[in-house]
């Protein structure tokens, strides 16, 4: 079935992107306005998986969820489940990769707001609270959006360490990038083809989108 | 009353300084580069002195020797930049009830007074991108002044404005100074409006 690796691969790309997105959002927020000793340690740590190969990433994902890694462990202790192998693995994965993305985009957005527009909140008694809400956001609105959609598209085309972490079960763990690979791998070029064109057409048109919405976005 | 005793170690200068303000308009002229809107910053709270005093109406709101350091927020000073510092993504209207909902403050009569002593009542439903400088500022005044402060800082607010349009402003600024039950800092680097303007000078 075509249709089922396109299923989870939106699954996975949308749950993924609910967490990119909020947990980017924050990460930027605190170290662009708040900085504190350690920050560029932690920086590199979220950009990290931009620069590493996919199958590193995946390794270490592996390594740190796995049964017997330190957070897996935890997590089995704690639930009684292990995230290897399922739908949820991927989404830490996609998380992990298009993380980066996301924080980078709403690190310059919010570097971009000019400093006197917080000043001015805080001498008209505006708590750190009300300009991160008021402030922070509605001015870095584009850029948390162009973020936003870049890390859904990453996390629909996470293939690497997904394929790590999550193997390749169909109609469980098999996300479009990796039925792509074994549908070229076992001569099935239909339904690569297919899967190939839709790839291309949806990340074209959300680039497409983002160009003109770039363009027209300057209200202010 | 406000009174202000500190030094702030600074890049080229240091600012040490010693004034009281009240119910008065101050201007404090001086140079770029001498202090003048770190002087601001340090009394609404938005940069710490190294060490001194500032109080409003007795209350201390920074003090070194007894580790006092009232937040911005909680300082009652009006502060009107530069720049304006007009929030974009919001109306006029929106502008100027933003520190009012901060503070809790529901009275829009007086901001009804404000705006139509300011001339800026048909404006509210505009955005900062819409309006003139001249409009910008008085926008800036409105809303630092809504929030009914004790102590209200002009940071070279005519600095921005052509000619014809500061000679009709500093008119206004003349009329308005009297009726605000208040003390004013007007922080200028030209001669002719600290003369203009301030019942004092002081030069830094």
């Amino acid at each position: 079935m075509i249709v089922t690796p396109i299923l989870i691969s939106l699954k996975v790309a949308f749950v993924s992107t609910l967490f990119t997105m909020s947990i980017g959002v924050l990460l930027a927020w605190i170290f662009t306005k708040h900085p504190f000793k350690g920050k560029d340690f932690f920086e590199g740590l979220i950009i990290l998986p931009m620069v590493l190969p996919p199958s590193v990433t995946g390794y270490a994902l592996l390594m740190l969820f796995g049964k017997h890694g330190l957070l897996g462990e935890l997590i089995y202790k704690i639930f009684g489940i292990s995230l290897i192998f399922t739908w949820k693995a991927a989404c830490v994965a996609s998380f992990v990769v298009s993380l980066p993305l996301m924080y980078q985009s709403c690190k310059a957005a919010f570097i971009n707001i000019d400093s006197s527009l917080e000043k001015a909140a805080r001498t008209l008694g505006a708590d750190e609270k009300r300009i991160f809400w008021k402030i922070g956001i509605p001015m870095a609105a584009p850029g948390i959006i162009s973020g936003t959609i870049l890390s859904f598209t990453r996390a629909l085309g996470e293939f690497g360490a997904t394929l790590m972490v999550a193997g390749n079960i169909p109609g469980k763990t098999q996300t479009i990038p990796i039925a792509i690979y074994f549908a070229v791998d076992s001569g099935d070029r239909r339904t690569a083809n297919i899967l190939v064109g839709i790839v291309v057409i949806f990340s074209f048109l959300v680039i497409y989108g983002l160009n003109i919405w770039n363009r027209k976005k300057n209200r202010y | 009353m406000l009174r202000v005793k500190l030094f702030k170690e600074m890049y080229n200068s240091n600012l040490d300084i010693d004034f009281a303000v009240d119910k008065e308009v101050l201007a404090i002229q001086g140079a770029s580069g001498a202090g003048k809107s770190t002087l601001l910053e340090c009394i609404s709270g938005l940069q710490i002195p190294d060490r001194g005093q500032i109080s409003i109406r007795g209350d201390i709101v920074y003090s070194s020797d007894a580790a006092i350091n009232t937040k911005a927020r909680h300082r009652k000073i009006g502060y009107v930049f530069q720049n304006y510092a007009l929030f974009p993504h919001m109306s006029v209207k929106e502008n100027i009830s933003f520190g009012m909902k901060c503070r809790g403050i529901g009275d829009n009569e007086y901001v009804d007074y404000l705006m139509k002593t300011l001339k800026i009542k048909h404006l509210e439903k505009r955005y900062p991108g819409q309006i003139s400088g001249g409009e910008k500022q008085r926008v800036a005044l409105v809303r630092a002044l809504a929030t009914k402060p004790e102590v209200l800082l002009l940071d070279e607010p005519f600095s921005a404005l052509d000619q014809d349009t500061k000679n009709i402003v500093y008119e206004e600024f003349l009329k308005l100074k009297n009726t605000f039950d208040m003390s004013i800092i007007l922080v200028t680097h030209n001669q002719y409006e600290a003369e203009a303007l301030g019942d004092r000078i002081l030069k830094i």
